[in-house]
């Protein structure tokens, strides 16, 4: 394993995004999908060495950039967490382009149409620029998003568990937290987290999750989303816990392109309109239903996202060869 | 005292045996105060907002904590060190010292008068770090603590979570410790996950705090409970045993603790299982290891007690510069999520 790896960190409405630029090896793959296998056989180490503790923490978040794989992609980009591989990551595609600007963390051809190669698919996104030239803030077209499964339960703890199932790039199941007696305040943190678990895990025992055009990589629950009404002037507030128990701290950008395909199949949302979604710390991301589509005959939309990110640090990471903690650790 | 441009801090990250160490080596505050007791009174004064960036979310998170080094204001110390965490500033701390001595030696951000040995003026007072290098790097560093002793044996609390009554022993390492070794409702630290121990200790101390009262004999400002002590057999063979200290308000130790390994092995030494001259090798929730042992016997007011010393080894795992910018930034001065 290298010794001296680079990043850029940075957090995208609190949720940390650790880019790392160099140091690893070269990813193959004619595909993301491809690339993002190999990374979860052969380069898994790295993701542990730089994501869990001492170096990072439960609640930390990777991106590694990569040749695009597309003819017009900018870069392609693999998503990281603490349980491994993410295939789409709104938080991280606006701290991918504010980096890519600012810290010229790889090269764009057009600011205003930013190519992403992801394992969901390309992910376009343009920047708004500030007078001096900063990032203000990034909108991105997220991957057709639909909802699967308009009402589905599960018994958790003896009790029903009321949710509809739909896709932003990873699947999600949304929740209503007020039913649960939830807040969504971060003094409910663990609690949260515990019981998306345990819904998470009856689903994946119930329910056979299947994207109706897309590779079979794609078809897992990712996590659970808490929803309830939003404090100001918010539309809404929710709260993700997704892959091993990790609660995001931004609204989560997947996630709330789930949440526009939602209202919008509800009537709620109409094209061209807009929801503020905000997160449990009560930041903020902003979802448009930009176009209707279909994917594999079930309606859909293009989603539009929206969120700020700012630079938190540059790091050089080294693994001291007498380091008995290699891989890093979690308390689990 | 607030910034209003942007700042970049200059960070050595070290962990101790686990437990993150961010020394500060660039972009830190002057501070006024002829002690170090008095620079850290103006340091929480004036710059809490360097402290709560470096340690809270985004660029730190629950677990993380570090230090600054400064000249020493005593002429028998050879660097002042104010130490930070996501709970304050600890006027001393066990593992921050260790991880500070590392980075300042293999750095050579700090110069010993005595090869071998790293005076420190900490908040707390003076505090000899004894280290040993092997090519040029530190290997491990050895503290002296406080003198420790068995403050109470055979305490009952309810612990209905774990189905029954404990009986736990209560000693003083810097800290006050409550010590759950394996009986009837508690077998082993393998029993519990670390999910277990963040939700049933604060109980348990809750209820120890409520009968009983922890006074130490001699400074009665030090008083309550503050940590649980779950001890354990040993999983590496050249460990005498292993332990989970609870702490805060949800935090496990991912070191073995070094005011935690000093009260246990006060326990062992007053119930005559260890004495002067003895080493206990102390296994963390996570396996990694400190060596305690017990220097002397001495005495604190009435009880009879030791004082130890722990020796540790910290890594150096990068160098980050962190930036903190008010105008971009709606969270530079971090959050934590709990």
């Amino acid at each position: 394993m290298s010794t001296l790896i680079k990043t850029l960190d940075y957090h995208t409405a609190g949720e940390p995004l650790r880019i790392i630029t160099s140091g690893l090896p070269e990813i193959p793959g004619d595909s993301m999908l491809a690339k993002r296998r190999y990374m979860a056989d052969e380069l898994d180490d790295y993701r542990k060495l730089l994501l869990r503790e001492p170096r990072g923490h439960a609640d930390m978040y990777g991106a590694v950039l990569t040749e695009a794989v597309s003819s017009n992609g900018d870069t392609g980009v693999l998503f990281l967490h603490n349980g491994g591989y993410s295939t789409m990551c709104g938080h991280a595609i606006i701290a991918l382009v504010t980096a890519a600007i600012e810290q010229q963390s790889f090269a764009i051809v057009n600011p205003d149409a930013v190519r992403i190669d992801t394992p969901a698919g390309q992910v376009v996104a343009k920047a708004i620029l500030a007078a001096d030239g900063r990032v203000q803030e990034v909108s991105f077209l997220n991957v057709p998003s639909f909802v699967l499964e308009p009402e589905y339960s599960v018994q958790v703890d003896g009790r029903a568990v009321d949710m509809t199932i739909a896709y932003g790039g990873a699947f999600y199941a949304y929740i209503d937290a007020g039913v649960h007696g939830f807040e969504l305040l971060p003094n409910e943190a663990s609690r949260l987290v515990a019981f998306g678990q345990k819904i998470k895990t009856e689903v994946a025992s119930h329910y056979q999750i299947k994207h109706p055009e897309g590779d079979a990589d794609l078809n897992f629950l990712y996590g659970c989303i808490f929803v309830r009404p939003g404090e100001k002037a918010g539309h809404s507030r929710n709260a993700c816990v997704f892959a091993d128990g990790q609660l995001d701290r931004s609204p989560t950008g997947s996630g709330v392109s789930g949440r526009a395909a939602i209202h919008w199949s509800r009537g709620e949302l109409q094209l061209g309109e807009s929801l503020e979604i905000e997160s449990i710390i009560g930041t903020r991301f902003r979802v448009r239903c930009a176009e209707a589509t279909t994917v594999g005959g079930l309606p859909a939309i293009i989603p539009e996202v929206t969120g700020c990110a700012s630079l938190t640090g540059t790091h050089q990471f080294v693994l001291d060869e007498r380091d008995p903690l290699p891989k890093g650790f979690l308390l689990g | 005292m607030q910034p209003n441009k942007a700042h970049e801090f200059d960070c050595i990250d070290a962990h101790t045996c686990g437990n993150p160490v961010r020394l500060l080596v660039s972009g830190g505050p002057e501070l006024q105060g002829d002690s170090m007791a008095a620079k850290r009174q103006h340091f929480l004064r004036d710059f809490d907002w360097i402290r709560t960036a470096l340690m809270f979310e985004p660029r730190g998170h629950a677990m993380m904590s570090g230090s600054i080094l400064y000249p020493s204001t005593r002429v028998d110390c050879d660097i002042g060190v104010l130490f930070i965490e996501t709970s304050g500033c600890l006027p001393m701390c066990g593992h921050g010292t260790i991880g500070t001595v590392t980075i300042a030696i293999e750095q050579g951000l700090a110069t010993p008068r005595e090869p071998g040995l790293l005076v420190l003026e900490t908040p707390a007072g003076k505090v000899e770090a004894r280290y040993q290098q092997e090519n040029g790097k530190v290997k491990s560093v050895r503290l002296t603590n406080i003198p420790s002793y068995l403050h109470a044996e055979g305490l009952e609390v309810d612990c209905p979570e774990l189905g029954g009554v404990l009986r736990v022993d209560v000693a003083y390492g810097g800290n006050f410790y409550a010590i759950v070794e394996p009986q009837a409702i508690y077998q082993d630290l393998s029993e519990l996950s670390a999910g277990d121990i963040i939700r049933i200790s604060p109980l348990v101390r809750e209820r120890l705090n409520q009968r009983y009262h922890f006074v130490h004999p001699q400074e009665r400002s030090i008083n309550g409970l503050s940590h649980l002590l779950w001890a354990g057999k040993a999983i590496k063979p050249d460990s005498h045993a292993r332990n989970a200290v609870f702490y805060g308000d949800q935090a496990i130790d991912r070191s073995p603790c070094g005011t935690g390994t000093s009260a246990r092995m006060a326990q062992l030494a007053a119930r005559g299982e260890l004495k002067p001259g003895d080493n206990f090798v102390h296994e963390s929730y996570i396996g990694s290891q400190f060596t305690g042992r017990v220097e002397a016997a001495t005495t604190v007011g009435d009880y009879k007690a030791i004082i130890p010393s722990i020796e540790g080894w910290a890594r150096i795992y990068g160098r980050n510069r962190i930036t903190v910018d008010p105008q971009d930034d709606p969270y530079w001065q971090g959050f934590l999520v709990s």
